[in-house]
């Protein structure tokens, strides 16, 4: 039995992008039955990492289900566009650190979920460095 | 919380509320004869409560029925002296009106009270059905539904709060704090007078509520405790429950005495700022102004910028916050410092904010924070520390911040 793969393209190779630039690419759902796919969602978000408990916000979200879709082929390349916001900026800081990214979420018969990511910057913050209170 | 909440909630109704409901909604009217009286006791030492009880004969349809009754609520009291005058009028061998349940005439009593204290029971569990019936049709919504897509109907419903007139975030800046706070009290040098981030004042008095609470607290088992000693009948293990009391007490009486001299000890001082929000690697002048009642002489006193990273994050049961600094600069002051009474300090300085810097950042459990931190050590007394927060904006690109 095939895997399920979710391939994740960007229009152009760029990684880091500034606020207000468009982020537009598409995805598909490879090697599998499209029967088999009962629903996808694409969200452009950013998360917190560290060692604080994390924070998570969508910025764009689209969900694309067989039941509202019939004739949804997961095969065929899904394109989506969005302009980015100005806030918050991507992080590296010491405790508290700032990630965005596009996460698509298969959802397949029998309860199975697949999920695929591609990180991407906003903005150019250089990371940051622990600072002794004087 | 659902379901103890309608548990409680029917128990109530069951034992308490339908009892007096029913008394008085469709018992009987009779007359009976008073057998004998009596004061039940129940619990012990100073938790003993005492409520009335009287024997009565009664008739109905024929039948003669002799049962112990008062009221439907079997309401007890700690002193005997009302549950005695409620029992004065029941002397023996005098008639009464008596109330019964047509469908169980032995169920009887006397007096057809409606205690309010029922109804007040009913707000504990109708609070735990009320907060356990959101929290359950929240869970309903959100159940089956992927993290990412109950975010996206988060931030849809907060985009549809008509009413919520003062956000906390600017809307065109996710995730950056709104500088209404900072930009609504004009300074007289500058533009801007900075709030400070938490009042001392509210820092001291909240404190010493619960320095006051938890000392009369203490004042209470400890006069318990040398009662039975006094008595000659010491309780060790109460005393020695009564000593980490007595001793965390005290702490609390040091603590809020440090507070108080480090809070009033030192002038308000007032923190002006020439532009608001902040920008990277835009410059700013700043003014303090710091009175004092009296002389006083710091060994070191210092205005800095200031940039910290702040997580809130659970341990067990526990909520715990974590800061990390990771940018401050001295602006002016460093030196050792002398204030006289008759003369306010005044300073005035420039800085400018990195032109890398990271913007403030507000999440639920995370954020960077941007402040003027006033900082002095005065000999003898506890560190001095002011802060007054800013919001620093990301790097212009074409649109205003405001």
């Amino acid at each position: 039995m095939k895997r399920t793969s979710i391939l994740i393209r960007t229009d152009g190779p760029k990684r880091v992008y500034q606020p207000g630039d468009t982020l537009s690419g598409n995805y598909s759902i490879e090697a599998v039955a499209p029967e088999a796919v009962q629903a996808a969602e694409l969200s452009i978000l950013w998360h917190t990492e560290g060692k604080g408990d994390e924070d998570l916000a969508v910025h764009h979200f689209e969900r694309v289900s067989r039941d509202m879709t019939p004739d949804w082929d997961p095969r065929h390349p899904r394109p989506f566009t969005t302009v980015l916001p100005n806030s918050p900026l991507s992080y590296d800081g010491v405790i508290v650190k700032i990630r965005w990214r596009i996460r698509v979420r298969v959802f397949l018969a029998g309860e199975r979920e697949v999920v695929e990511e591609v990180r991407f910057q906003l903005g150019n913050v250089p990371t940051a460095m622990p600072v002794a209170q004087l | 919380m659902l379901l103890g909440g309608c548990v409680l909630l029917v128990w109530i109704l069951v034992t308490r509320i339908y009892p007096q409901w029913g008394a008085n909604r469709y018992y009987l009217e009779t007359r009976a004869r008073v057998l004998d009286r009596r004061i039940l006791e129940s619990g012990s030492g100073q938790t003993r409560a005492y409520r009335p009880d009287v024997q009565v004969e009664y008739e109905v349809e024929g039948a003669e029925y002799r049962t112990w009754t008062y009221a439907v609520a079997r309401t007890s009291y700690p002193e005997i002296d009302i549950v005695e005058q409620q029992l004065e009028p029941f002397v023996i061998g005098s008639v009464h009106p008596l109330y019964y349940d047509p469908a169980e005439p032995s169920r009887a009593v006397l007096v057809r009270d409606f205690s309010g204290a029922s109804w007040l029971l009913l707000l504990i569990p109708g609070a735990l059905v009320v907060s356990g019936g959101v929290g359950l049709a929240l869970r309903v919504t959100t159940l089956g539904k992927s993290t990412e897509r109950r975010a996206a109907m988060l931030a849809q419903r907060k985009t549809i709060e008509l009413f919520d007139e003062t956000p906390s975030v600017a809307p065109e800046w996710p995730t950056l704090p709104t500088d209404r706070d900072v930009t609504n009290s004009p300074g007289v040098r500058l533009a801007y007078r900075l709030p400070i981030e938490t009042s001392p004042g509210w820092k001291l008095a909240g404190t010493a509520i619960a320095c006051a609470v938890w000392n009369f607290a203490t004042a209470l088992l400890t006069s318990v405790a040398l009662r039975d000693h006094l008595d000659g009948e010491p309780n060790w293990w109460l005393t020695g429950l009564t000593i980490p009391f007595v001793l965390t007490g005290a702490w609390l009486v040091f603590y809020v005495i440090r507070l108080w001299v480090n809070t009033t000890g030192v002038g308000p001082p007032r923190v002006e700022i020439s532009a608001h929000p902040l920008r990277p690697g835009e410059t700013y002048s700043t003014y303090v102004w710091l009175p004092q009642s009296g002389q006083l002489r710091f060994t070191r006193f210092a205005m800095s910028l200031v940039c910290e990273e702040r997580t809130v994050f659970r341990l067990g049961t526990d909520s715990q916050t974590m800061v990390q600094r990771v940018y401050q600069r001295p602006i002016l002051g460093g030196d050792e410092l002398t204030i006289k009474r008759t003369e306010p300090y005044e300073a005035s300085g420039t800085f400018t904010v990195p032109e890398s810097a990271m913007h403030s950042f507000r999440a639920e459990h995370n954020s960077v924070e941007w402040k003027l931190v006033l900082r002095g050590n005065i000999p003898g007394w506890p560190d001095y520390e002011r802060a007054y927060p800013l919001v620093v904006y990301p790097r212009c690109h074409g649109t205003s911040p405001i």
